[in-house]
């Protein structure tokens, strides 16, 4: 990765005017985004990172990265349709400009993950941040022992990614795992919750990092599921979402106890969220 | 360095002509309360006064305030702040000096906000010693903020027809530079020792407050009956986040002209007592009761801030009670936390 | 692009909302250029079925409202509910206090027969409401604001926050510090606490928030001197109806 910039306090605030180079719908709800970002003002960026997204009017929002470090300066973000600022993504053509401020957050903690065998959860949406990790671990997969991916969603249209996934179970040296709420005719996978998907997985816990994300009803579930596996603590990493406006630590949205997600976070070890009682 | 004095009547007269470099902010009088203002005539300031509706805070980070100009060509810019006049903030009193310290520590922490520096940097502060209980709420006494000197750049010490002058920076230095300053004597120390002995008897409270043995008695707090209690008294109306000198948050929207391709990115302050303060989309609300809202109020008062920086979250101002309809009390709140712990322990 | 069709109606109200609307004038005609208005009983004669947005004032009294509001609701693309009256029923709701019948003589004597009517409702309780705009009466900027959102194509803010944040952001004295009694507090904003910051009492015009703590406020109007009688009217001045609502959601 090439030397870091440092953003001046200057532009905290001011969004760096991206063109987008590509918008292609996934599902009924999420979009597929991508922007070519300014290298001059904008740093490389990590999975678990997270950017602003915004529109003059309209307003900012956080947005995971959802591509690996390697496509820098190209970004890809994938967008639900939730609201204001989602609603305008999706409608967004190929050649306009959105506003970006980021990278922000700490993002997964890339050099402990090295040499280790991984275990990745994702639940829904939670599969967007893990898309980035994921191909980042396939661009380099020689870094990595066992990798294991769990993928959960609520039925087989909300899947993301699907020409990935089909990539993904074919290679041979990444066990994927999925599961659907609910099933539909042409569903022959599994159905249940992505917890039922915890009876394929056997873990080395001396070698093991496993990195989850997804809704917080997921956490509460999957965490029963990962604690029977006796991982320790600091090898397991969530990444939490939180309201936020800033992303630079001042606005106190996102606070819990001491930390600001936006800043501290939004990825954690287990560890440190045992001491933060709010987190999950 | 020797101690100085100056007559009450100079002093206005030094800030009197201080108005053709500086731009002077102090308290002055409305209906009933007082309020920081821009002054332009000297005669309004009161430099003895109780303490103001909104904080001083307002100086460096407005209620409502532009981060981000949008232009019809679709650029964004910052909007400009202007620093060709100095600021002299005049007449803070203890409790606002920490908190200003606290809101500095926060906002100068990398990455640093930008607006808030660029004001701070470009005020000088003159704060004021204060020689009784603003009001029956005040209880900086019990937090430790009483008589504190904070980041202030000059200290006024009020007497009978004197103020005792103590230049704290360069800053202050230049500001005073020509005053007619002249030599105080033991005589005054003494007597400002004897008057702040009268007035420590007035608080409504002689205990301190200590901070350490509040953060831990918070730590083991979260499932006290009092945050239920407190729920039922509060309006969840905010009143108590917008008027604290050292709550900060603020909100960020949008306001665009009738051209709709010209206007402005705002930050307003915002407040964690309101429901939808920690929402998020698919409408998980991570503080969803006043329960859970007023124990993260009280928790960054007197736990988060403290563990994280080393000062205190509430400097005892008084302010919120003193202005919440249902008169909920952060000293009782703090005293209750401890005595659950004392009989613990 | 085709500019928006804008369309106005009402119902039973006194039109001051409307009215407010018309005082906007030099705003108005920039909002001309970017909006046509086809049905504005107040300003102009000519009418057309053909808009995009209503704006709906009034409150729903009669039986005969209700096929003419559904009317609107399927001709237009976004609904919105102008003014107290609309959003919460607002005074109107005072009459739900007595009977239909007795209301009928009270105002017209022994004609009342040969007219209609029946308990007040807001209109989002006959037909969908996309966005509301409260007040009475409603704030000129913030029907202003509303516009340019529908026109940027984005949702309108709908506050959420009490009258005391704004209050206290105008750096106000608090009117209870006046000796007067005030809804601000459980209140919904918007209205730039326009009624405490000239020293006069919030009647809560907007609303109650939803999810506000009512028995409290009952505690402090009472710790502030208000009799039963000078509760009640405090509630059910504009509020009758969202009062009614949340006691029925929130037993407590
Ligand atoms: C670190 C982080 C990473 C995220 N990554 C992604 C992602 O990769 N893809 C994706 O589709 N979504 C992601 N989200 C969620 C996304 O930020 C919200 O859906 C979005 O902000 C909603 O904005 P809106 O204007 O469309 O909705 P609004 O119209 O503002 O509101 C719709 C709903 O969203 C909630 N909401 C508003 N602002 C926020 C906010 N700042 N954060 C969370 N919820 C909010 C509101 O409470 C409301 O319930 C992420 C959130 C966080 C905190
Ligand atoms: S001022 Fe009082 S009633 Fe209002 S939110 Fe704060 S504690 Fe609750
Ligand atoms: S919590 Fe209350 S007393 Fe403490 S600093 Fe804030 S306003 Fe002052
Ligand atoms: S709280 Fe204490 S320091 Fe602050 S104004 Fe009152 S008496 Fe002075
Ligand atoms: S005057 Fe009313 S709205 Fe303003 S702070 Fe007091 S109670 Fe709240
Ligand atoms: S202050 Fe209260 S009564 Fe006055 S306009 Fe606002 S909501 Fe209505
Ligand atoms: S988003 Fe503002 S502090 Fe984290």
């Amino acid at each position: 990765m090439s030397e870091s910039i440092t953003i001046p306090e200057q532009t905290l605030y001011l969004p760096i005017p991206t063109p987008v180079t590509a918008v292609r719908m996934l599902t009924k709800t999420e979009c597929l985004i991508t922007v070519e970002l300014d290298p001059d003002r904008i740093e490389p960026y990590r999975p678990g990172q997270f950017f602003m997204l915004s529109l003059p009017g309209i307003g900012e929002a956080p947005i995971s990265v959802c591509s690996p470090p390697e496509a820098y300066p190209r970004l890809q973000l994938c967008v639900r349709r939730v609201g204001k600022v989602t609603a305008h993504l999706h409608q967004l053509a190929v050649g306009s400009t959105i506003g970006i401020r980021g990278p922000m957050g700490n993002g997964v903690p890339l050099e402990q993950l090295k040499g280790q065998d991984l275990l990745i959860a994702a639940g829904g949406l939670g599969m967007v941040p893990l898309h980035a990790l994921i191909n980042h671990i396939v661009k380099n997969r020689a870094d990595y022992g066992t990798v294991t991916v769990l993928y959960g969603a609520k039925e087989p249209g909300e899947l993301l990614f699907r020409d990935e996934l089909l990539q993904w179970g074919s290679r041979g040296d990444l066990n994927l795992h999925i599961a659907v709420n609910i099933a539909d005719e042409d569903w022959m996978g599994h159905v249940g919750m992505i917890t039922t998907l915890f009876q394929y997985v056997s873990v080395d816990v001396a070698k093991t990092a496993a990195v989850i994300v997804g809704p917080p009803v997921m956490y509460h579930f999957v965490m029963q599921e990962i604690r029977k596996l006796n991982l320790p603590p600091e090898r397991i990493f969530l990444s939490l979402e939180r309201r936020m406006k800033c992303g630079v630590g001042k606005c106190g949205h996102c606070q819990i106890n001491e930390i600001t997600v936006c800043q501290d976070g939004p990825v954690f070890s287990y560890d440190q969220l045992k001491t933060l009682p709010e987190a999950i | 360095m020797p101690a100085s004095k100056i007559s009450k009547d100079d002093l206005k007269r030094h800030l009197s002509e201080k108005l053709t470099d500086y731009t002077l902010v102090g308290p002055v009088k409305s209906r009933l309360a007082y309020k920081f203002d821009v002054i332009s005539n000297v005669d309004r300031l009161e430099i003895e006064y109780t303490t103001t509706v909104l904080p001083p805070k307002k100086q460096f980070m407005p209620t409502v305030e532009p981060l981000i100009r949008f232009q019809g060509d679709g650029t964004a810019q910052l909007p400009l702040i202007p620093t060709d006049r100095p600021v002299a903030l005049v007449a803070l009193h203890s409790c606002d000096l920490i908190a200003t310290d606290l809101i500095d520590t926060i906002f100068a922490t990398a990455p640093g906000d930008p607006y808030y520096k660029t004001r701070r940097e470009n005020a000088v502060i003159l704060g004021v010693r204060c020689m009784e209980p603003c009001d029956t709420h005040a209880f900086c006494n019990a937090m430790g903020t009483l008589d504190q000197k904070g980041g202030a750049d000059i200290f006024l010490t009020p007497l009978d027809h004197h103020f005792l002058v103590e230049p704290l920076s360069k800053k202050g230095e230049t500001f005073l530079a020509g005053a007619a300053l002249s030599h105080s004597g033991d005589e005054d120390a003494q007597a400002v020792g004897r008057i702040a002995n009268e007035r420590d008897k007035q608080f409504r409270s002689q205990e301190k407050v200590d901070l350490k043995a509040l953060s831990d008695a918070m730590t083991t707090s979260r499932d006290h009956e009092i945050w239920d209690e407190l729920a039922g008294e509060c309006l969840a109306c905010g009143t108590c986040n917008i008027t604290c000198p050292t709550c900060y948050c603020f909100d960020m929207c949008d306001k665009m002209e009738l051209s709709l391709v010209d206007g402005e990115r705002r930050r307003s302050w915002d407040s964690c007592q309101l429901r939808e303060f920690a929402e998020v989309a698919g409408g998980e609300n991570f503080r969803g009761t006043r329960a859970d809202r007023q124990r993260h109020r009280f928790f960054r008062k007197g736990k988060y801030l403290f563990d994280r920086y080393d000062l205190t979250g509430c400097v005892g101002c008084g302010r919120c009670v003193r202005q919440c309809v249902a008169d909920i009390d952060p000293l009782e709140v703090y005293q209750r936390l401890l005595e659950r712990r004392s009989a613990r322990v | 692009m085709a500019k928006p069709r804008i369309a106005f109606f009402d119902f039973a109200c006194c039109e001051g909302c409307q009215l407010q609307v018309i005082n906007l004038e030099a705003e108005l005609l920039d909002v001309l250029d970017h909006v046509d208005i086809v049905t504005f009983r107040e300003a102009m004669s000519e009418k057309s079925d053909d808009y995009d947005i209503a704006f709906i004032e009034g409150s729903i009294t009669r039986a005969s409202d209700i096929p003419r509001l559904e009317k609107i609701r399927e001709n237009a693309t976004v609904l919105i509910a102008l003014g107290a009256c609309a959003t919460i029923a607002g005074v109107n709701a005072l009459k739900n206090r007595r009977t239909p019948q007795e209301n009928l003589r009270i105002v017209y004597g022994d004609d009342g027969d040969k007219f209609e009517t029946f308990p007040v409702r807001p209109i989002d309780q006959v037909v969908e409401v996309d966005y509301y705009l409260h007040g009475c009466p409603i704030d000129k900027n913030e029907f202003l604001e509303m516009v340019k959102a529908l026109l940027m194509g984005t949702a309108p803010k709908q506050w959420t926050s009490a009258v005391c944040v704004e209050c206290k952001l105008r750096e106000n004295e608090c009117v209870y510090d006046l000796g007067r009694l005030c809804m601000g507090p459980i209140s919904r904003g918007g209205c730039d606490a326009i009624c405490p910051a000239y020293g006069n009492s919030c009647e809560a015009c907007r609303g109650i928030l939803p999810d506000a703590n009512i028995p409290s406020m009952v505690e402090v109007l009472k710790a502030h001197g208000a009799s039963e009688a000078e509760i009640e009217r405090r509630f059910t001045n504009f509020t009758a109806i969202d009062k009614l609502v949340q006691e029925m959601e929130q037993p407590q």
